[in-house]
């Protein structure tokens, strides 16, 4: 999907989240999807220097709370 | 403006129960100074005067009669009207909810008045709590008292506002990615973000459900302390006896400490000596980089706002302001692999802390914000492209904290050259809020920035 795209980006979004975007909204969209798609990239990447192989196969989310807990 | 309001909540507690001043008089000189103020604030959404002179009047009759309900008794507060109480309404900052009626009260709203306090009404915040810089496109802007161009902060903006106007002695707030820590600094006040899951979310307006944190304002770290004992329990107040010699500081100059504008930095690095000077032992530490961590928290929160507000998106999206209503589109763009991975790598982000930096020392010393306050004109983007840069910059210091779920306190370090605050950050190990307050305490001591007043 391109940002240059919206028409792409109004029928994704009436059909997976019910919403009737206008053009500007559904044009914002897909610049955040591409945005948070480099951001988390970019994170994965910083992890994956500290840690071999593939970083996040055997981490568990409710490892967080157990932290904050003890 | 009255001397009594002036005095801390600690100090206002103690005049009332050693028979100084009355609640009800306390009561009359805050209500008259909302009356006053708020025009120019907005920082009350609701003022009700007659139940808090009610209230007041009670807790005199209940003193003359030799029984006090805790250390609150008798005295003023207000909180971000996104706390329930039963039968009220409580707003959210929103159109959409602007005549909800809550069906449950907040338990910390319970445990405060358990403990004596008066509610004076409900503060201004962001629409649903979604904004850093007290903008409101149907409540209108929260202003700064010690310039009222410039942004209060938020999205706990009344809270802010209110607390530092001395319309009230403390407050609520809530810190999902800076919402209390941001009003705070820019105030000139104490904030506190307590650990992820300390205090309880129930009976409340939710945002985010993993990095949503309820927690209080007020003049100083005791007021903060005290606020803390009656919600979480424990012994927060008690703490602050303990001197803070030898306990150790750590300053991590990457990321934190760069591109300050050099007001924050000189004020900041003052700031250090002073704590140097209490006896506290201040080190250099390398962190994991944090650069990543604001985008992340994005990634967590803006997709359970969206999951939260999708039916009135679906159905009423224009009841939104543009700014919010563009940001809830952000969580729709989010895909569910995307979002679970962000919650992995915060467990990453969380080891590496606790393992590295902060197996070192008692807390972490960086800014709040990089920069000075902000004016209005300049945040006042609305929906515009840059909105999410401006955005950007006013949190980049506070949303990487509230992504690890790490306790965080704001206090006063000094003013610029413009009389505009600046503050530090002091973030925690899990649960250990009382070390934060304490080395704040004992900087907040030393400089008595806290006396210093707007001239509003």
């Amino acid at each position: 999907m391109q940002a240059s795209d919206p028409f792409l980006a109004r029928q994704w979004l009436a059909l997976t989240q019910g919403i009737e975007a206008d053009y500007e909204m559904a044009d914002r969209t897909l610049l955040l999807m591409q945005a948070s798609h480099v951001a988390l990239e970019r994170a994965i990447e910083q992890v994956r220097m500290l840690r071999a192989g593939e970083p996040l196969f055997d981490v568990r989310i409710a490892k967080f709370d157990a932290l904050l807990r003890r | 403006m009255s001397a009594a309001l002036h005095l801390t909540l600690c100090e206002a507690a103690e005049a009332i129960a050693q028979g100084r001043i009355t609640s009800e008089a306390l009561v009359t000189q805050a209500i008259e100074r909302v009356e006053a103020l708020n025009p120019k604030l907005n920082a009350f959404v609701d003022l009700e005067s007659d139940e808090a002179l009610e209230q007041a009047r009670k807790r005199d009759r209940e003193q003359a009669a030799g029984r006090s309900r805790g250390p609150l008794h008798g005295v003023p507060l207000a909180h971000k009207d996104m706390y329930y109480r039963a039968g009220k309404v409580s707003g959210c900052g929103s159109s959409i909810r602007r005549d909800f009626v809550a069906s449950t009260t907040s338990p910390l709203l319970e445990r405060l008045e358990a403990a004596g306090a008066v509610n004076l009404g409900r503060l201004h915040m962001a629409e649903f709590a979604m904004g850093p810089t007290g903008h409101n496109a149907h409540l209108g802007r929260c202003c700064n008292p010690w310039d009222l161009d410039r942004i209060s902060g938020g999205s706990s903006s009344g809270s802010g506002a209110a607390v530092a106007a001395r319309l009230v002695f403390g407050a609520l707030g809530s810190d999902t990615g800076g919402s209390i820590r941001l009003p705070a600094a820019m105030c000139g006040i104490v904030g506190l973000k307590p650990t992820q899951g300390l205090l309880a979310t129930d009976g409340m307006m939710g945002l985010s459900e993993s990095l949503d944190c309820p927690g209080p304002l007020a003049r100083s770290s005791r007021d903060i302390a005290r606020l803390m004992d009656i919600m979480s329990g424990g012994s927060h107040e008690a703490a602050l006896a303990s001197p803070v010699t030898g306990m150790v500081l750590g300053i991590p100059r990457t990321f934190y400490w760069e591109d300050l504008a050099p007001s924050v930095a000189n004020r900041l690095e003052r700031a250090r000596r002073v704590m140097e000077d209490a006896g506290l032992r201040i080190i250099d530490v390398d962190i994991p980089d944090h650069s990543a961590l604001a985008d992340l928290a994005d990634l967590v929160w803006t997709p359970e706002a969206a999951a939260l507000h999708l039916p009135w998106l679906r159905e009423r999206p224009h009841d939104y302001g543009p700014q919010v209503r563009a940001r809830l589109t952000q969580g729709l763009a989010i895909s569910a692999t995307a979002y679970l991975r962000a919650r992995q790598l915060r467990t990453l982000a969380l080891e590496a802390m606790l393992s590295g930096p902060l197996a070192r020392c008692d807390a972490l010393f960086v800014p709040a914000i990089r920069r000075s306050v902000p004016s209005a004109a300049e945040t006042d983007t609305g929906s515009n492209p840059n909105m999410r840069e401006v955005l950007a910059s006013i949190t980049a210091l506070t949303r990487p904290l509230s992504y690890l779920g790490l306790p965080g306190l704001v206090t006063p370090a000094g003013f610029d050259e413009q009389g505009l605050p600046v503050a530090m950050q002091l973030i925690g190990r899990p649960r250990e809020e009382a070390a934060l307050l304490r080395i704040a305490h004992a900087f907040e001591e030393r400089t008595g920035f806290r006396h210093e007043a707007p001239s509003i």
